[in-house]
């Protein structure tokens, strides 16, 4: 490793403003929103500081740090929003991590066709207020919506809020720059469709900085609903909850926002018995109309009567700081973890997964909603409090259980927040011995040195 | 008394809802400004790590995060309270004007320890009361209060507005002002009277002020006047980066505007980028010289 040399080198590429190594500067990298690194940080204990910042401002300079990095042997890890909850932008001491929060363009590829083409760096809450002021929307909502930007969106195959109608980030991409290390920077033109061997561009989507870094994303856009009614009612149980889901879903008369509690959150979010479900249904007025309509005699309730619980939300559903500062002044921290499963397997994983969960020692809470719907299938989204005192292990408790039981449910271990540092462990519980094989051989093919994190390699 | 450990320890609890408010961080990427870093680096300052405090200097106080955050954590008076942990030592660099009558009381507030040329200076006209904010930073953290009465000058310079009314719990009794946050105001109330001088204002200190200080200059000058308030103003500053950065700042809050506009910046050091960038510049203290003379 030269990275005397390297710093010097992209000291020369980006001006010395650019190229970050002191202490204060570099601290803010040494970790994402990775719960068990945020207690960690709060605890008092020392955080690992990135070697260095770089902040290049085109795609080429991208490209040329990637060479650069290769040469002097330096381990790369990109860095976005920082919003990221398992630690896949936390760099170790000697890495250098590449924030790319210069690449903050926002301009029409081709209004006609609602393209945007945007710059990795640019924070998604200005992106759709750039696109509202023209009367288009992106639809894409995560509750992380205020601090994620595109490219750490896009390399987590995050998902966002109104996902039942609208899809994940994955839906609304038409092409993207990718800068890989021993390719140089592949272009994949923004087109609705394509049918042309692999898809270069769906490959690297969720590609979490192991591949390659993205420098640009095209992504289609849509026309501000004309109409946008809130709705929710209350199920018997969650149960019951999930099958009208299913029915409502199956019947392609969904929500396009769509979200179920089980008893416990309900009690918790909406002081009720019961199970609630919430949603915004949006279009054209009379499409909305008939929505309603229909969705209700569907499932035998007057959904309007409910819509109060939907406001509710609405009304808080990027505040996360409440809450979390409520449990941390009584000790307690906080994980969620989302799974997603085919419908037959969905009850059946959530009450054999709640039940291991009650029987960790050091566990307060644990919730389930679901909030991204599918023909197929549906997401569990759990909420979990626990004692910060025994976090080190009830943490791990809690993963091994859900990983497990999502696995033996045949679900995914993870549905939008990626693997990240945290989920490697389980990674051949997903695509098992072939799958991982296959991941190290293409890492190898495109990335040799290990020039991005090379997490992946090292596994067991 | 604002108990600073909890509102950084809020923010760094937090994924910072309100960054993209935050016009320092949106303008300089400086990720260690963005609010929710800055706390974090904060609360490594005040366990000792002296070193980490640069970004508490970076904020402006503008308060964007405060009213962009769900629970409305005052990250601003925080960031303002802890760096009175450390005075900064700061070569002062200053127009010299002649600011009246010989023998007149002369109050100056500033972050900036006295510069002891300014001083000699300004003894030729003044009996001279300096008045260290820092020391008042220093004055929380030892639970004691400072109490200043206002009346007692002829004149007041005020270079520092660092100091804010939840930092000494804002009772106002007879004329004896508490809060720098008000002797700010009556630093304003003077100025409208041509009664003070404002040397250098940090901008975005409060939307009261900026209003007093656009009615000001309008008053002065007679004509429309457009303000910046993307500045990061001067404050204690960080010794390399920050004129740059300021500058920096003004330069893109200009973009695209016409040059023969006026452009009242509160920062003396963005006024010299504008000026040498083709701009027409002032800073209040040139409305108010140009009054008297
Ligand atoms: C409060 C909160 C709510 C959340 N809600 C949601 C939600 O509703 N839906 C959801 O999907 N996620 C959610 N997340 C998770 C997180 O916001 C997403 O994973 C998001 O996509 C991360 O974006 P970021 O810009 O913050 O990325 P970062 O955290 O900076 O990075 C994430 C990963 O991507 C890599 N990366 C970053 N930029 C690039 C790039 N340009 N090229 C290649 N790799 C890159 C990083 O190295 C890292 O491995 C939430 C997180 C928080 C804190
Ligand atoms: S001010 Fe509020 S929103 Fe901003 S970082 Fe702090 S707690 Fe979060
Ligand atoms: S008060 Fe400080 S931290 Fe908050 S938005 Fe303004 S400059 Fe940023």
């Amino acid at each position: 490793m030269n990275r005397e040399r390297f710093i010097e080198q992209v000291r020369k590429l980006l001006g010395d403003r650019w190229v970050i190594t002191g202490a204060w500067e570099t601290y803010p990298y040494s970790r994402d929103y990775w719960p068990l690194l945020v207690y960690r940080e709060l605890r008092g204990l020392e955080h690992v500081s990135p070697a260095a910042v770089v902040l290049p401002e085109t795609e080429e300079e991208v490209t040329e740090i990637t060479r650069l990095a290769e040469e002097n042997d330096i381990i790369l890890v990109p860095y976005g929003g920082g919003s990221g909850v398992l630690g896949g932008a936390a760099p170790e001491s000697d890495w250098v991590v590449v924030d790319l929060s210069r690449l903050n363009w926002i301009r029409w590829y081709d209004e006609k066709a609602g393209i945007v083409d945007v710059g990795a760096g640019v924070y998604l809450r200005l992106l759709e207020e750039w696109l509202q002021s023209q009367g288009r929307t992106l639809r894409h909502f995560p509750q992380s919506y205020p601090e994620a930007v595109i490219g750490g969106l896009v390399s987590t195959r995050s998902i966002g809020q109104y996902s039942t109608g609208y899809g994940g980030i994955e839906d609304m991409i038409v092409g993207l720059n990718i800068v890989i290390p021993r390719i140089g920077k592949l272009q994949v033109k923004p087109v609705p469709r394509r049918s042309v061997l692999l898809p270069l561009d769906h490959m690297f989507i969720g590609n979490e900085g192991l591949y390659g870094i993205i420098t640009r994303v095209y992504l289609s856009t849509y026309e501000l609903p004309e109409c946008s009614e809130k709705v929710g009612w209350k199920n018997e149980s969650f149960n019951d909850a999930l099958e009208n889901a299913r029915i409502i879903v199956r019947k392609r008369i969904h929500p396009e926002l769509f979200r179920i509690y089980d008893e416990r959150e309900s009690t918790l979010h909406f002081g009720e018995d019961g199970s609630i479900s919430i949603g915004v249904i949006e279009g054209s007025c009379r499409i909305v109309e008939a929505k309603i309509e229909d969705l209700g005699e569907l499932i035998g309730k007057d959904i309007r009567s409910g819509s109060s619980y939907a406001e509710k939300w609405l009304d808080k559903r990027f505040n996360v700081i409440e809450d979390l500062w409520k449990l941390y002044e009584v000790g307690m921290g906080f994980e969620t973890i989302e799974v997603s499963v085919p419908w037959g397997w969905a009850y059946p994983l959530y009450t054999d997964s709640l039940r291991k969960l009650d029987s960790i020692e050091g566990l307060y809470f644990a919730g389930v909603h679901a909030s991204h719907f599918y023909q197929s299938g549906a997401a569990l989204y759990y909420t979990t409090a626990y004692s910060l005192e025994k976090i080190d292990d009830v943490y791990r408790e809690i993963w091994d259980t859900l990983m497990e039981e999502a696995s033996k449910h045949y679900g995914s271990i993870s549905h939008h927040h990626g693997i990240g540092r945290m989920r490697l462990k389980y990674l051949k519980l997903e695509y098992g011995e072939e799958g991982i094989h296959f991941l190290r051989q293409v890492k190898k093919a495109v990335d040799p040195s290990s020039v991005l994190r090379d997490d992946p390699l090292r596994l067991g | 008394m604002h108990d600073v450990v909890k509102t950084f320890t809020r923010c760094a609890l937090c994924p910072g809802v309100c960054v993209t408010y935050c016009p320092i961080y949106m303008n300089t990427h400086i990720r260690a400004s963005a609010p929710n870093n800055l706390a974090r680096l904060g609360l490594k300052y005040l366990k000792g790590y002296e070193s980490y405090d640069p970004a508490l200097w970076l904020c402006t106080g503008c308060r964007e995060c405060e009213y962009n955050c769900p629970i409305s954590n005052p990250l601003w008076n925080a960031a303002r309270i802890s760096r009175g942990k450390k005075s900064r030592v700061e070569a002062v660099k200053v127009e010299t004007k002649n600011l009246g009558g010989r023998g007149s009381s002369l109050l100056v507030v500033s972050s900036i320890i006295p510069d002891q040329a300014l001083v000699e200076y300004l003894k030729q006209f003044y009996s001279i009361h300096w008045l260290d904010t820092g020391s008042i930073y220093m004055a929380y953290w030892s639970g004691s209060e400072v109490q200043l009465n206002l009346d007692a000058f002829d004149y007041i310079i005020i270079d520092d507005l660092d100091v804010t009314p939840a930092l000494i719990p804002g009772k106002l009794k007879g004329k004896v002002i508490y809060s720098i946050q008000l002797l700010e105001m009556m630093g304003y109330r003077s100025i409208l009277e041509n009664k003070a001088f404002v040397l250098h204002v940090p901008c975005k200190i409060s939307v009261d002020g900026k209003e007093l200080l656009i009615n000001v200059s309008y008053k002065v000058l007679g004509k429309p006047i457009r303000t910046i308030s993307k500045c990061i103003g001067g404050g204690g500053g960080l010794p390399e980066k920050h004129p740059v950065i300021a500058s920096e700042l003004v330069h893109s809050a200009m973009k695209g505007s016409r040059k023969d506009y006026l452009v009242v910046t509160l920062c003396s050091r963005a006024k010299t980028h504008l000026l040498s960038s083709g701009y027409q510049a002032k800073t209040p203290l040139d409305f108010i010289a140009g009054d008297m003379n």
